[in-house]
């Protein structure tokens, strides 16, 4: 494989080139930089979360009802086909699918980004590594490159593997020469020319987040059309209030569909933005080893942007989390509210048919033999006991309601409160 | 400072902008007590709507085409998808203009099925 091998050796000239001079190096911006794309990392890979789930059950959900229309289309994804010419042949896999392992391949680009600034840090440090180490971060290096190209496409060409390497050519031949002549500039030269590298690959990880930002639309829009359907018809036949809990609890689950929505796409688009800032503080890094009073300020930046890209998906996830936790309470207790009035009303019913049968009986009494009363009051003494015993169902299912959505709520203060203490 | 797309990405988001606005004509149907026209205009925003995964599916691996008179072409429907909206939202021609709609929304199937 090209990647491998070529970068490797790249990785190598680069490692031991620096080896030799950087004892005259600030190793602080590299640490800075270092710690920027591991904020970046963090950030990066909670804020890919939340689509594929959606689109899982979307697809679920379809192939189910495809199926009662006498349609497979959607379920032939999921089918294990062979062809006759190839042995290793994958058959077209649903969206989510092809999410996962698109997800993968940004994960494992990040980290393809933080064993770059790893290496890097290495090098700067006076406290050389030793050539055993260096090949060992620099196979590791080579592995995740090659991994991330291969999750992010299908192709598996060599020619895939090459537009998206790390290393330039021209970089390496210039760290050949800094091996040769020893001088610190010919490494800022090889960093300087690596800078276009860097910028094509932030440009490939920037469209990368494009698609998840374009998937996470598509499933959001598609989430949120099946519940304003389901909402427009329980309205539409709302006599005497009876969807009343129905809708509103459509409305919430509406509403959390558009926070989440809401929240990814500021945390892409944050995400867009810091990959965007990487090049300048490249470029920062190899300015700084020409002249030591250059500016970082890119490099702050980039590390400022990338702690609050991280932050801020955390804080987020904690008031999701509390105010999902809450919902799923404010459900369970409007569900228990409801049987609760189911109950009442039964109970209700039963009251008034036990009247009814004491009238009855009571004219009985009055009158033993006719036969007519007889009936009459037989037939409510059995409307009544039948609406007791519905009545007595409908108060232990609603008890037991009651005591879930208490349950719920106690476990809801529970996570509220960790959240808080946390 | 504007997101840069790269054509398939451009195409992709032309086509939500006509699913999404398709979902939202569906509604006011509904809501205008239209549900035949409501569900024809379903139908054929579900049909876009597989496209639309087909595309993101394929953006994920390598996708390529002859995009720029493609985004053109759906940037145009989507104006006239616009103006349908606007049409059936004001009660003007209901009937004639959610035909319109749903031959809009064949166009841009039309379209992708010539690229995939």
């Amino acid at each position: 494989m090209y990647l491998n091998t070529g970068i490797r050796n790249i990785v190598l000239v680069v490692a031991f080139s620096l080896v030799a001079g950087c004892t005259t190096i600030d190793t602080k911006p590299f640490e800075q930089f270092n710690s920027s794309l591991t904020e970046l990392n963090k950030g990066a890979t909670s804020s890919l979360d939340v689509t594929i789930p959606l689109a899982e059950g979307r697809y679920r959900k379809e192939v189910e009802n495809e199926l009662k229309q006498g349609s497979d289309e959607l379920l032939q994804e999921l089918y294990i086909l062979a062809e006759g010419e190839n042995p290793f042949f994958i058959s077209k896999p649903p969206v989510f699918l092809k999410a996962k392992k698109f997800k993968l391949g940004i994960s494992k680009t990040n980290l393809v980004w933080l064993d770059y600034s790893k290496l890097l840090l290495q090098l700067s440090s006076k406290e050389l590594v030793d050539d055993e180490k260096f090949s060992k971060l620099s196979e590791e290096l080579n592995k995740n490159a090659f991994d991330a190209v291969q999750s992010l496409k299908d192709d598996p060409s060599d020619t895939s593997a090459k537009n998206t390497a790390l290393f330039s050519e021209l970089a390496i031949a210039m760290a050949k020469e800094y091996i040769r002549t020893k001088q610190k500039e010919k490494l800022m030269e090889s960093l300087t020319n690596n800078q276009d590298s860097i910028s094509a690959y932030v440009v490939h990880m920037q469209s990368a987040i494009v698609t998840m930002a374009q998937s996470s639309t598509q499933e959001h829009s598609e989430k949120q059309q099946n519940l304003t359907r389901d909402l427009v018809g329980l309205v539409g036949s709302n006599e005497n209030g009876k969807n009343d809990s129905k809708i509103q609890k459509i409305i919430g689950d509406m509403i959390d569909i558009k926070t989440t929505h809401t929240d990814q796409m500021g945390s892409l688009q944050a995400l867009h933005i810091v990959y965007g800032k990487i090049p300048s503080a490249h470029e920062a890094l190899a300015t700084r080893l020409g002249k030591s009073d250059s500016s970082i300020a890119a490099i702050n930046d980039l590390l400022e942007k990338g702690i609050q890209l991280h932050s801020s998906y955390e804080a987020k996830a904690k008031v999701n989390k509390a105010e999902l936790v809450q919902a799923k309470a404010d459900a369970a207790s409007s569900e228990a509210t409801t049987a609760e009035i189911t109950y009442q009303q039964a109970k209700l019913k039963y009251t008034q048919a036990q009247f009814e049968y004491t009238l009855a009986q009571n004219a009985l009494d009055a009158d033993p033999d006719n036969e007519i009363k007889i009936k009459d009051a037989e037939d409510k003494k059995k409307i009544s006991e039948e609406l007791k015993l519905e009545a007595d169902g409908l108060k232990e299912y609603s008890e037991a309601l009651r005591a879930a959505a208490t349950a719920v709520q106690e476990s809801a203060n529970e996570v509220k409160n960790s959240i808080i203490n946390n | 400072m504007p997101i840069s797309m790269n054509k398939k990405q451009e195409i992709i988001q032309q086509l939500l902008a006509s699913k999404t606005k398709a979902y939202q004509a569906e509604v006011k149907l509904l809501l205008k007590q239209k549900p035949s026209e409501a569900a024809e205009v379903k139908n054929h925003g579900k049909e876009l709507s597989k496209r639309i995964d087909n595309l993101i599916a394929e953006t994920m691996s390598n996708w390529l085409g002859n995009a720029d008179k493609l985004i053109s072409d759906v940037k145009l429907i989507n104006k006239n998808v616009q103006r349908s909206i606007k049409d059936i939202n004001n009660n003007v021609n209901v009937a004639g203009n959610v035909v319109k709609l749903v031959g809009f929304i064949d166009d841009v199937v039309e379209i992708v099925d010539g690229i995939t």
